[in-house]
């Protein structure tokens, strides 16, 4: 009777199910007893945008008879606002001055210092004189009644020019062709530059 | 049928007395308190950073998830720009925590170098706090108008020993050495605290067979009851030790001492025969009631 009773299925199913419960709770509480725990530090950075832009431009010629004509110039800016391109053709004659006017902004999220306008040429020439002049901004040197004798306006300043986020400033750059030997169509391109601050 | 039911009662019973027993193992062996805990949060977050002339960048930090998470927002950092994140962690439990790692995720260090306080292998006292800086480097290659993450994650594990007292390892010894009872800690194990205690104390050197080492250590643990406060003294002292050798004193502090610093006052304290024994002896015995053994 009692060797019955010991291999009847039905308490070999409870053994087996009682051990195997025992074993899942010995390792749930071994596990818990030995208690860890992290704490965390999550960061997010967002960077920030430093960007010098043209918003305004403007390109004056000598007051000479024709000079439009005889020497035809095509500017525009570029898509991105950051350049100036002149395509200017049959550039002779020691009477060839352009001046280029830019308002250029901080259209980014930090101070910038404007540190030059840099002019180049598409070609290799030393046959131009340069000279930009800079200016905090202010309506009275960009008036649409300044000429090309007036300009450059007086009340320049030195460089950088520190601008703050949407400050803009001014940028007038006076080309001039001193030599005119082999020089007939050239590409010019004017592009502000900046140092971002600090 | 009615043998069945029995069984299976009794089985039933013997599964909770288990999960009983596990729920008490948490709070440390067969002691069950369920008051006490082991716990640890953020209590206090502050924010600077290294721009003194012009405010350009921001920096700023929260707690949130019941202190187990700082946020930090850093927005329009530049190139240069240093962040720092000054925390509080506060040991909210009733035992020593220990730090176990601390984790810098970094996924962009071309752009951000992260450092900060390694709290990694020091305990925290319960009630004790610890601070810690994180610094935020934003580098030169980092993207403009971008975004960029990091974690840092510092894992903590519970002291699941305590120290004991005097008479707890009194009794240790006593059951070892054949007496009636069985030892909480076997006596292989406390053999090998012998054995570890020899080399490092210039105090005690137990030496010869089990037994000897036993009997020896039992009569330095027991002095009688009229003897000088230095054989006092050496009783607390070798108690601290096998506390200490047993892993049981970590992150516990008695008047802002340590159970090191204890033992090599009162070691030094011996050796050179200071004579501030009682001083020493209480600051052991103190130190051993701490787990309140």
């Amino acid at each position: 009777m009692r060797r019955y009773r010991r291999n009847n299925p039905i308490n070999k199913t409870i053994g087996m199910t009682f051990l195997l419960l025992m074993l899942a709770l010995s390792i749930t509480g071994y596990s818990y007893s030995h208690w860890t725990k992290t704490i965390t530090i999550q960061g997010t950075i967002t960077t920030a945008k430093a960007q010098l832009i043209i918003t305004s431009h403007k390109l004056l010629i000598p007051n000479i008879a024709n000079f439009n004509t005889t020497h035809q110039i095509e500017y525009y800016v570029t898509s991105d606002n950051l350049t100036l391109i002149a395509d200017c053709t049959n550039v002779t004659g020691t009477e060839w001055t352009i001046k280029i006017g830019l308002i250029v902004k901080n259209n980014g999220t930090m101070p910038i210092d404007l540190t030059e306008t840099t002019i180049t040429f598409n070609i290799t020439t030393t046959n131009f004189n340069v000279t930009t002049y800079y200016y905090n901004f202010n309506s009275a040197y960009w008036d649409d009644t300044l000429t090309f004798s007036d300009v450059p306006p007086l009340g320049n300043v030195t460089l950088p020019i520190q601008l703050e986020p949407n400050d803009q400033a001014i940028t007038w750059t006076i080309i001039n062709l001193f030599d005119t030997t082999q020089i007939v169509d050239i590409q010019i391109t004017a592009t502000p530059k900046f140092h971002p601050f600090p | 049928m009615k043998t069945k039911l029995i069984t299976t009662l009794i089985l039933t019973m013997i599964a909770l007395g288990i999960i009983g027993y596990s729920y008490a193992c948490t709070n440390g062996g067969w002691h069950i308190n369920c008051y006490c805990n082991c716990d640890i949060k953020f209590t206090k977050v502050t924010t600077s950073d290294n721009e003194f002339e012009k405010d350009v960048a921001n920096v700023y930090a929260e707690i949130v998830n019941c202190g187990n998470t700082i946020n930090a927002y850093i927005t329009n950092a530049y190139p240069c720009y240093r962040a720092y994140i000054n925390y509080t962690i506060q040991n909210t439990g009733c035992k020593p925590v220990h730090f176990d790692s601390v984790t810098i995720i970094n996924p962009n260090p071309e752009a951000l170098e992260i450092t900060t306080t390694n709290h990694t292998c020091t305990w925290l006292s319960s009630g004790g706090t610890v601070q810690g800086t994180t610094t935020v480097h934003i580098l030169q290659p980092a993207q403009q108008n971008s975004e960029y993450e990091f974690q840092i994650k510092i894992g903590v594990s519970c002291q699941e020993g305590n120290p004991h007292t005097i008479g707890f390892w009194k009794n240790q010894f006593d059951k070892a050495l054949c007496k009636s009872g069985k030892p909480q800690v076997p006596a292989t194990t406390l053999e090998q605290y012998l054995d570890q205690i020899s080399p490092q104390s210039p105090i005690y050197e137990f030496t010869g067979t089990r037994k000897e080492k036993f009997k020896l250590a039992l009569s330095i643990l027991d002095p009688p009851y009229h003897s000088i406060m230095e054989a006092k003294l050496k009783a607390q002292l070798l108690a601290l030790w096998l506390n200490y050798v047993a892993g049981w004193t970590g992150g516990y502090k008695y008047k802002g001492m340590t159970a090191w610093e204890i033992i090599q006052g009162s070691e030094n304290a011996l050796l050179n025969h200071t004579g501030n024994y009682e001083y020493w002896k209480n600051m052991c015995d103190r130190f051993n009631n701490l787990g309140g053994w």
